[in-house]
């Protein structure tokens, strides 16, 4: 009798439980969002591996947003890949009320999300600062679409670093960096392409055989063959390769391999100052540079959709923009469009581009190319192992 | 008391069954012959060597150490023996590359991140070897001295005496432990994933790629190879017990005081 | 002289610890989640593990075969596995993202060992001398016999479940939703990223916790058989 009544008391509880809980809708106006937000939470998953992306959220963000709209945003470090698969079980669970308010998001993840219906939609209309982003930037996010189901945060191209005090004669092009690596082998290697870094580079080496011809995805077999000779001259021989761009840093910032790469032209300036990166560290342009966006959403079961868009208008406003942008903390480009701004908020940006390893702006602009889609990122994810082997 | 504790842990310890369910829900409809990609077949491969490498290795030493202890009674050993147990696993493995991946002088000798996974393997046999002891030297603490004795009466060779006086109760521990191991090792992300390369890789480690980074598509693969060697391990664990119960049974009945 | 080189094998890979010392430890809510979970699912381990070690051994069942498998097969089933599954059905009870939802699941992983190790022991120990103590009351049995008899077995559950605990990261951060921050959810991010004396600091706290945690049930076990002891002179 008494297991009876244990077992009935466990399953009850599971039933009870399991009602309840309905989606949060998001206020017509945004006035009305921000006076709904007030006093709430507003939980921001983000990647939390760059000690200045998360000072930047922490000690600028969080306590501005706190003073203008009583809001409280807490940030939660997470991969953002588990983040898409938290969101994609929620799903499948029918979890109406969530835990993820507001993310951090681009590229292939997007995708993912877009497609599994994971993001709320007409997110531009409702937030007051979307009038001030830089529309091309905010048109498409690498390849995909956006659809107003994000919104454009920063716009940062990628760029290579190198150490000057090791590397007396940098290559000017992808043929002259293969070139390079044969004259100094195991001194340069790339993250395996399921990191987004890694990926990106073997989207330049694509780019510089074969431009925009390859755009559906269908790689050469050529190509790959042509990759494979890079292997003998590259790190431990290309026998294995950094899992992430941080542990492709770690190599570098050990002078190990004397190049490191990555999307935001700035991000080596604070490693620098802090001494993690040589002192010779300078920025190397090649023949082209893909420029990339990385965006902000809000999911389709977030607990405070209101305040999440509080936040993200103060997270696009020009003030906060321009500290994100400067290297105090992170020296993210900004997604804004500068000839919407006024004159006063134009020249501060303006008069930040400054900093030792900082490519030439005019150059890198010059050299940008935009990205391929989701098609060739894939492609080369399945493929790529034919080289690793 | 022990019954509503019995009915706690059984509420708790379905949770993970449901997480078999899950799995087999998910690959309703999937097309098996997916797996049979170069990437999975060379990763299995990879896979078993490590783990029957590593368990094995884990078992010799282990019991080797417990046989040592309990006929040497030394107790020094056997409280430096716990030392590997404090430490998880994540930080084990950082520790093996710390000390294999440069700036020391093992270095060059031995690497982390090659081919032939024998840091992983080191990393393994270190934190698993005091496991094994711990499983085994209860067995000998038990163990009727008589058999040893009687053994050694006859005259038999020390091979034969162990044979006889000591194998038959080290079967059901060192199976437990063989069991566990294979099934942590085989599916662990944590140590292959730093210590590993990338191609190729452990099947934890690829598993969990493919279910984080990039196609949902793929998820399912992942899915499908959790569930399939999940199963292979049950059959594994419910043939050897069955096949060996008999055996057991009999000792057991014959050792109980 | 073989015994010489097993422990200096023991030893050796600790010698990477030794290259620098915490500077700067903060106590934060991260350290104080970890301390509290340790404990809670050290106390349910050997509450739950010894209760049902007990059923297993002395309780006559025609469904005992069937109970004994259900609480081995677990220790079979890989996280990796049994994740995904046990979302969904916390979902549905609204545990996600919860304490509690963080502390079942870690239950799950560490409860399986913990009923084994605790079978074995009561095994060792023998039918008859604990059948002797069913004559006293639970409290008592416990308190005066089993505790003190089982002390080592204890010792290493509770070692077993901290090192378990502390080595979850990826189930963690899924059931917890990223809201449940744990010593090994913070660090994680250290040992992927490009700081090694940071990633080295962590190392310290997760060796240290269970080393403190066994050193700390020592001294508690010795007063409590001191006690025990004193009561029966």
């Amino acid at each position: 009798m008494r297991r009876l009544q244990v077992f009935g008391l466990l399953v009850s509880i599971l039933f009870l439980a399991a009602c309840g809980a309905t989606r949060t809708e998001i206020a017509p106006t945004f006035e009305q969002a921000a006076e709904e937000a007030k006093q709430s939470t507003v939980n921001f998953y983000m990647w939390g591996g760059d000690d200045g992306i998360n000072r930047y959220i922490d000690e600028y963000v969080a306590p501005r947003l706190k003073e203008t709209h009583d809001v409280e945003l807490n940030r939660v470090p997470m991969d953002t890949a588990e983040f898409v698969r938290q969101l994609s079980l929620d799903k499948r669970a029918n979890r109406e009320e969530g835990t993820i308010d507001l993310m951090w998001i681009n590229g292939d993840n997007f995708r993912n999300a877009a497609e599994a219906e994971l993001l709320q939609g007409n997110l531009l209309d409702k937030i007051p600062n979307a009038t001030l982003l830089n529309e091309e930037a905010q048109a498409t996010d690498a390849g995909t679409p956006t659809d107003g189901l994000e919104v454009a945060w920063g716009n940062v191209q990628f760029v290579l670093h190198y150490d000057a005090d090791k590397v007396k004669n940098p290559p000017t092009t992808f043929d002259e960096l293969h070139r390079w690596t044969e004259e100094n082998p195991g001194r340069f290697t790339y993250p395996e392409v399921t990191d987004f870094t890694g990926n990106a580079f073997v989207r330049h080496l694509l780019y510089a055989e074969y431009g925009d011809t390859v755009r559906d995805g269908e790689i050469p077999v050529e190509f790959w063959k042509e990759l494979s000779t890079w292997s003998p001259n590259l790190w431990k021989e290309g026998t294995t390769y950094p899992k992430s761009l941080a542990q492709l840093d770690q190599l570098y910032a050990a002078g190990e391999v004397w190049m490191t790469m990555g999307f935001n032209e700035r991000r080596a300036e604070a490693e620098r100052n802090a001494g993690v990166f040589p002192d010779g560290t300078r920025a190397l342009v090649l023949e082209h540079s893909i420029a990339s966006t990385h965006f902000l959403a809000v999911p389709f079961n977030a607990k405070n959709p209101n305040g999440a868009l509080v936040a993200i208008n103060e997270l696009l406003s020009p003030e906060a923009q321009l500290a994100k942008q400067d290297a105090t903390y992170w020296g993210d480009g900004t997604s804004l469009d500068l000839t919407k701004l006024d004159t006063a908020d134009r020249d501060a940006f303006l008069k930040l581009d400054e900093g030792v390893t900082y490519p030439d702006p005019e150059r890198l602009t010059e050299r940008s190319i935009p990205d391929y889609g989701p098609a060739v990122i894939d492609a080369i994810r399945e493929e790529w192992d034919c080289v690793a082997q | 008391m022990s019954r509503s504790s019995l009915w706690f842990s059984l509420f708790v310890l379905a949770l993970p069954f449901t997480g078999v369910a899950f799995l087999i829900y998910e690959t309703v409809g999937f097309d098996w012959s997916e797996l049979n990609e170069a990437v999975w077949r060379t990763s299995l491969a990879v896979t078993l060597y490590v783990t029957i490498v590593s368990t094995v290795v884990s078992l010799v030493i282990g019991t080797w150490l417990a046989r040592t202890v309990y006929m040497k009674r030394s107790l020094w050993l056997m409280s430096l023996l716990k030392w590997p147990m404090f430490v998880p696993h994540v930080a084990a493995a950082y520790l093996f590359y710390l000390l294999f991946s440069g700036g020391f002088p093992f270095y060059g000798w031995i690497e982390a991140n090659e081919r032939h996974h024998l840091v992983v393997i080191f990393t393994y046999v270190w934190k698993e070897v005091p496991f094994v002891f711990l499983m085994v030297v209860g067995t000998y603490g038990q163990l009727n001295h008589g058999y040893v004795d009687m053994a050694k009466t006859l005259q038999l060779k020390p091979l034969e005496q162990f044979k006889v006086a000591e194998w038959p109760f080290l079967i059901k521990p060192l199976l437990d432990s063989f069991w566990v191991l294979v099934a942590f090792i085989s599916f662990a992300y944590e140590v292959p994933a730093l210590l590993g390369v990338t191609y190729p890789e452990l099947l934890g480690v690829l598993a969990y790629e493919r279910l984080t980074t990039g196609l949902f598509l793929n998820a399912f693969e992942s899915y499908a190879v959790a569930l399939a060697w999940t199963l292979f391990i049950f059959s594994g664990v419910i043939a050897s017990y069955a096949l060996t119960a008999k055996r057991r049974r009999r000792i057991e009945r014959g050792v109980r005081r | 002289m073989s015994r010489l080189l097993v422990a200096c094998f023991v030893v050796f890979p600790f010698i990477g610890l030794f290259l620098t010392f915490p500077t700067s430890l903060t106590w934060d809510e991260s350290i104080l989640n970890t301390v509290a979970y340790v404990i809670v699912v050290g106390f349910v381990n050997v509450w739950l593990g010894m209760g049902t070690a007990w059923w297993l051994l002395f309780t006559e069942s025609r469904w005992k075969s069937w109970v004994e498998w259900l609480t081995f097969l677990p220790l079979f089933i890989p996280v990796l596995a049994s994740m995904f599954g046990m979302y969904i059905v916390l979902a549905q009870i609204g545990f996600i993202g919860t304490y509690t939802g963080v502390g079942l699941v870690l239950l799950v992983t560490t409860l399986p060992y913990s009923i084994r190790l605790a079978y074995n022991a009561m095994y060792v120990i023998g039918r008859p001398l604990l059948e002797q103590t069913l004559t006293l009351t639970p409290l008592t049995r416990i308190v005066f016999v089993l505790f003190p008899l089982m002390r080592e077995s204890v010792r290493t559950i509770v070692l077993f479940s901290t090192v378990i605990v502390l080595s979850q990261f990826v189930l963690v951060q899924l059931i917890g939703a990223g809201l449940v921050p744990t010593v090994t959810t913070r660090l994680y991010q250290a040992y992927a990223g490009n700081d090694v004396s940071l990633a080295l600091q962590h190392t310290w706290v997760l060796v240290s916790l269970p080393v403190l945690l066994y050193m700390g049930l020592d001294a508690l076990f010795s007063i409590w058989i001191r006690l025990v002891k004193g009561r029966l002179q």
